[in-house]
């Protein structure tokens, strides 16, 4: 952390000086951005108003803040801490699939088997067994659109649905089914006391319906997220 | 937690009469009379599903039916399929009939092979399924994809292959195997304390109901936190029907799991 510190010291420092932002290391110029902030103009550029409109951060970081909030209290309790938060995997790549990665990245070495840019839906082959293999053949390769990811897709499905369209959510949920559709600006404000959003159908979850939601008791929305298992 | 139930009929004669979402969401303007629509959604009606956080094939198939009758768009995220291990709970929205009709799927590598990092996952748009207007889903999906992305890593695509041969899936097996003891290893902890859990089973994560004396789940994440430095999910912070829980997850190593179990036994202690 004093590390972080100083170098933030040295920043702010610099950026008095006409050149702030002169190449530095990535960690050094994105502290910089932070610590500048409040010092540089304003520009004439109307904030997205659907921003303006999410309550406070996104969920995973939120934690991080509070857990490094704790340790910068207490950092005899560093050595300690457990995180049993975000669903962030541990073990390592077993050796099958980490050599189909080290062999895919060997394969650019070579000029036989160098790629530049591929297909933007993936590889007909990787497309091919996702649909084989994962499941069964009841849907078609074509149908397939490899991806860096479901929350980058979440956010895709969302850009192609638009602004226009009401969306139902579990409640409780991934946070970013409710975060996209606010940034998408499907939303209205969130509502200080229910802490809902407006023009978003929440979908009650809880024991008292084994965490399945009961759509046909709710309005009618356009798209209909649904996470199973959760 | 408060949860409403009524009688759905009740629910179906004062909304299933107006047509589809223009009634309730688009043209209405927001007024102090807009948010009792919303109180509905507080309503829950009862059934009996035990199984927790994984939808049964019975509960997904209904689900299915009603999207198709009203006309809606069902995305379902199965980013946790691989943990799926009960018969009866399917893995895939495709497994449901219909489901080409209605559904998209995201689903993703990152809790398949530990590709959180390494980052591959995928999106199936059926070919068949359309908008209102006739033209069809995977068009528009495939304008996305072409214009704002450039496709996977090629790297990362080849080790996607290397998941999907005999090697790869039993690889995979094995470490879902793993965080699924850790589940259950979590799950049993809590239940031997006294708490209702849910989840665990099908799924890497529990859902842990939290007594009224802890106060809100924020309250309980900071007093674990502090008493026993274990990073735990207030369940507000999924929504706010999520209050009340607390949300803990398996990807932890196994030695960390038993540790953060062996404090929990003491700081959760119920009286």
């Amino acid at each position: 952390m004093k590390f972080t510190s100083s170098i933030v010291c040295a920043v702010a420092a610099l950026a008095a000086s006409a050149n702030a932002f002169a190449p530095q290391g990535r960690q050094a110029s994105s502290t910089a951005r932070f610590a500048t902030v409040e010092e540089t103009a304003t520009s004439q550029v109307e904030r997205n108003e659907n921003f303006a409109k999410l309550a406070g951060g996104y969920l995973f970081p939120e934690i991080g803040r509070r857990r490094n909030a704790y340790l910068e209290k207490n950092p005899e309790m560093a050595d300690r801490i457990i995180s049993l938060g975000i669903g962030d995997t541990t073990m390592p790549i077993p050796p099958h699939i980490l050599n189909g990665l080290v062999e895919g990245a060997k394969k650019l070495g070579t000029a036989d088997g160098y790629s530049g840019y591929g297909a933007e839906q993936g590889q007909g082959l990787l497309r091919e067994k996702i649909a084989k293999v994962l499941y069964n053949d009841l849907i078609d390769a074509s149908e397939v659109f490899v991806s860096d990811g479901a929350k980058c897709d979440i956010m895709r499905v969302q850009q192609m649905f638009g602004t226009k369209v009401v969306s139902a959510v579990q409640d409780p949920s991934y946070p970013v089914y409710v975060d996209t559709s606010v940034m998408m600006g499907q939303t209205g404000t969130q509502d200080e006391k229910t802490m809902q959003y407006d023009n978003i159908v929440y979908m009650k979850c809880g024991p008292e319906n084994g965490f399945f939601p009961d759509y046909a008791s709710l309005p009618r929305a356009d798209v209909v997220y649904l996470c199973s298992p959760k | 937690m408060s949860s409403i139930c009524a009688p759905p009929s009740k629910l179906s004669s004062i909304f299933l009469v107006a047509p589809a979402s223009h009634f309730c969401f688009f043209l209405a303007p927001i007024s102090n009379n807009y948010t009792h629509v919303f109180d509905l959604s507080e309503i829950s009606v009862l059934n009996s599903n035990p199984t927790g956080a994984a939808a049964t094939k019975e509960q997904l198939t209904e689900m299915v039916k009603l999207c198709k009758e009203r006309g809606s768009i069902l995305v379902f995220d199965a980013a946790y399929a691989p943990f799926i291990r009960s018969d009866n709970v399917p893995k895939s929205i495709f497994e449901i009939e219909g489901a080409k009709d209605v559904a998209i799927e995201v689903n993703s590598f990152s809790k398949y092979a530990g590709f959180t990092g390494v980052r591959l996952g995928w999106t199936v748009v059926p070919a068949g399924l359309k908008f209102k207007d006739g033209s069809l889903v995977r068009d528009d999906f495939n304008r996305v994809m072409t214009t704002a992305f450039n496709g996977a890593s090629n790297i990362v695509q080849a080790g996607g292959l290397a998941c999907l041969d005999d090697e790869g899936q039993k690889e995979i097996n094995e470490l879902i195997d793993y965080y699924l003891e850790n589940a259950k290893i979590l799950r049993t902890t809590f239940e031997e304390l006294g708490y209702a859990v849910h989840g665990g089973t099908d799924a890497p994560y529990i859902f842990v109901e939290l007594p009224e004396s802890i106060g809100g789940s924020w309250d309980a994440f900071s007093m674990i936190l502090e008493k026993s430095q274990v990073v735990t999910i207030p369940g507000a912070g999924f929504g706010p029907g999520g209050e009340g829980f607390l949300r803990l997850s398996a990807f932890a190593p196994r030695d960390s799991v038993i540790e953060a179990c062996n404090r929990l036994k003491e700081t959760m202690k119920l009286d």
